[in-house]
C-alpha cells in the first residue's frame, strides 16, 4: 500500500542533478583509512612485543631516582637521551620518575617532555591527561581537551596544537605548555571532517598549524587567522615540523609546507613505510605489510636533505627518537640511543615491567 | 579478496555513485552532506575491501556502509542542529498533491533521522526489514516500530492518497 510513496521517492531521486564522482579524493581517503588500519595492527603487534616482564638489567648505566639535579646537565641528558616509559616508570634523561597513571604517549617540547596518560595505555581509550615534565623532573599539568585525537608538538617550541569539532565546526586550538594558557582558537571549517578520530590530526611549526581536511592539508596561521589549502596534499599523511612526504611508490619526495619546495628524497624498500623524526630531519622506515618480513627487521634511517640511508641492523619495530634526532631502539631490557647515521649508541638499562612507550614514536591509532 | 587496482575501484565508484548519491540525498536532504556521505562510504569500502566477497557484491556492501555511516552521523549529539531540516518550513500543506515532489522532501524532513532512514531504505531502496535492521544496527522490531511511526507522520503531511490509512508496519 506504499507504492505511491515509493513512486514519489523515486521521482524525487530521479530528478536530482548528480554531481560527478570525486574518484581521486575517494581513493585517497580510502588509502588513508587503510593505512590507519595497518598502523593500528602494527601498533598492536609491536605493543604486544614490547611488554616487558620484571627483570634486572646488568652491565649498563642505571638511573638515579632522587639525586640532586644539575639543570644544565639535565637539559643535555634530555636532549641526547630523550624519554621513554616502561609501565608506570618514566625515564627522562638521567632521571627515573614514578607515574601513577598508565602512560599513553610521550611528546617532545623545548621545555621538556609532555606525558599523555590516563586509566589505560591506549590513546583511544578514555580520557587523557597531559603533563609537562621539565628536564629536571618538575611536573605541571596542561589543561587541554583530552579525547581521542592526535595533537601536534614540536621539539623546538613550547606550543602544541590540536583540532576540535565537538561543536560541529573544525577548530584548531594552540596551547602553551609552560604557561598552560590557550593562545588561539581558529575556526577552519563550518562543518566537521570525517577522519576516524574525534578530530583530524594536526602538526605545528611555530606560528603555523596544519590540519588534515578532505582535500589534503589546510594551513592555518594561528596568530593572524590566515587559512590556505596546501595544494596536492590529498595523498600526504606524514608531516612533521613543516615538512611533508609525497609518496611516489618507493621514492618519497620530501617538501616544505611553506612553499611546497622539494627538500629531499627518501628511497625505501618496496612495501616499506616511514615516519619522520620529531625535528623533521630524518625518517625511519619499516616493513609495512611485507610478506615474510623478519620478526626483527632492520630499521633504516634516512637523512632527508642528504639523501643518505643508514641500516640499524635488527633494530625491529619498536623505535623512537630523542629531541636532538638520535634513534631510540628498544633492545631487551635496555633502550639504545643511537646516532641516526652510524651504529654508535649509548645504552640505558631499565628495571620494571609493563608496556614500553618511546619518545617521538606515534602511538595514536 | 585482494585489494582492487585503482582502475577497478574507479569503475565501481563510477557505477555506484549515482544510486548511492540518490539514497544519501533522500536520507539527508542536503547535497553537500550527501556527497560527503557517499565519498566516506566508498572510501570505507575501499579500506575494507577484504570484507567484500566478490566484485559484484561491492556496490551492495557500499550501500550498507552508507546506511551504517549515516546512522553513526545521526547518533552524534549535534546532528539535529546540523540538519538543514531545521531551516525548512514548519510543515507542508496538510494534504499535498501527490505529484508535488518538494512536498515529499519537506515531509521527510519532519521525520526523526532514524525514521527517515527506515523509510528511505525500505521504500526507495526496497530493502527488507532484516536488511534495514542490519544496515542501521538496530533490531527488526525497532525497524517496524520506526516505520509505523514514520508512516503516521508522512500520512499527516502527504495525505491518505500517498500513505493510505491501512498502511502499517506489515510491509516487508
Amino acid at each position: 500500500m506504499t507504492e505511491r510513496l515509493s513512486v514519489l521517492l523515486r521521482e524525487e531521486a530521479g530528478s536530482l542533478d548528480i554531481p560527478p564522482a570525486a574518484t581521486g579524493a575517494i581513493l585517497a581517503r580510502g588509502r588513508g583509512l587503510r593505512r590507519r588500519q595497518r598502523w593500528t595492527r602494527a601498533v598492536a603487534v609491536t605493543a604486544a612485543a614490547a611488554v616487558i616482564v620484571v627483570g634486572s638489567a646488568t652491565g649498563a648505566h642505571r638511573f638515579r631516582a632522587d639525586d640532586s639535579i644539575d639543570p644544565t646537565r639535565a637539559a643535555e641528558a634530555f636532549a641526547s637521551q630523550g624519554a621513554f616509559a616502561v609501565g608506570h616508570e618514566l625515564y627522562l634523561g638521567d632521571q627515573r620518575i614514578h607515574w601513577d597513571d598508565a602512560i599513553k604517549a610521550l611528546y617532545y617540547t623545548s621545555a621538556g617532555v609532555v606525558v599523555r596518560s590516563g586509566s589505560s595505555e591506549d590513546t583511544n581509550d578514555g580520557i587523557s591527561t597531559y603533563t609537562l615534565v621539565s628536564p629536571t623532573g618538575e611536573k605541571s599539568l596542561v589543561h587541554a581537551d583530552s579525547s581521542n585525537r592526535i595533537p601536534g608538538f614540536e621539539p623546538d617550541g613550547t606550543n602544541f596544537a590540536y583540532s576540535d569539532q565537538s561543536d560541529g565546526q573544525l577548530v584548531v586550538v594552540v596551547h602553551d605548555v609552560v604557561t598552560d594558557r590557550e593562545l588561539a582558537r581558529v575556526t577552519v571549517l563550518d562543518h566537521p571532517v570525517e577522519t576516524g578520530w574525534d578530530a583530524p590530526p594536526v602538526s605545528i611549526d611555530g606560528d603555523i598549524v596544519w590540519v588534515r581536511t578532505d582535500p589534503g592539508w589546510t594551513q592555518v596561521n594561528w596568530r593572524t587567522g590566515e587559512i590556505r589549502q596546501v595544494p596536492d596534499t590529498a595523498d600526504t599523511f606524514e608531516l612533521q615540523n613543516g615538512r611533508y612526504a609525497v609518496q611516489r611508490g618507493h621514492v618519497w619526495e620530501i617538501r616544505a609546507m611553506a612553499d611546497e619546495a622539494t627538500v629531499g628524497e627518501v628511497r625505501m624498500l618496496k612495501g616499506w613505510y616511514a615516519f619522520f623524526s620529531p625535528d623533521g630531519r630524518f625518517m625511519r622506515s619499516f616493513p609495512n605489510g611485507v610478506r615474510d618480513a623478519p620478526q626483527m627487521p632492520s630499521a633504516y634511517v634516512h637523512d632527508v636533505e642528504a639523501g643518505t640511508t643508514f641500516e640499524h641492523a635488527g633494530a625491529g619495530y619498536e623505535l623512537g627518537w630523542t629531541p636532538d634526532g638520535h634513534l631510540l631502539v628498544l633492545d631487551g631490557e635496555t633502550v639504545r640511543a643511537c646516532e641516526p647515521m652510524s651504529d654508535a649508541c649509548s645504552v640505558r638499562a631499565f628495571d620494571g615491567s609493563g608496556s614500553v612507550k618511546l619518545g617521538g614514536a606515534p602511538y595514536e591509532s | 579478496m585482494a585489494a582492487p587496482t585503482d582502475a577497478e575501484f574507479a569503475e565501481l565508484v563510477e557505477a555506484s555513485w549515482p544510486g548511492l548519491y540518490r539514497t544519501a540525498y533522500l536520507l539527508l536532504g542536503d547535497h553537500q552532506l550527501a556527497e560527503d556521505l557517499v565519498q566516506t562510504s566508498l572510501a570505507k569500502t575501499y579500506a575494507a575491501w577484504a570484507k567484500v566477497r566478490e566484485p559484484a557484491a561491492a556496490a551492495g556492501y557500499a550501500r550498507v556502509v552508507l546506511a551504517n555511516t549515516a546512522a553513526s552521523w545521526f547518533r552524534r549529539r549535534s546532528w539535529r542542529n546540523e540538519l538543514p531540516s531545521e531551516e525548512l518550513p514548519e510543515r507542508a500543506t496538510a494534504h499535498a498533491e501527490p505529484s508535488d515532489r518538494p512536498a515529499v522532501m519537506t515531509a521527510l524532513a519532519t521525520l526523526a533521522p532514524r525514521q527517515r532512514a527506515v523509510v528511505v531504505l525500505r521504500y526507495f531502496d526496497d530493502l527488507s526489514v532484516r536488511d534495514v535492521a542490519d544496515a542501521l544496527g538496530i533490531s527488526e522490531g525497532t525497524v517496524k516500530s520506526q516505520t509505523s511511526a514514520a508512516l503516521v507522520n508522512l500520512r499527516r503531511e502527504l495525505g491518505d492518497a500517498v500513505v493510505p490509512q491501512e498502511t502499517g508496519a506489515r510491509h516487508d
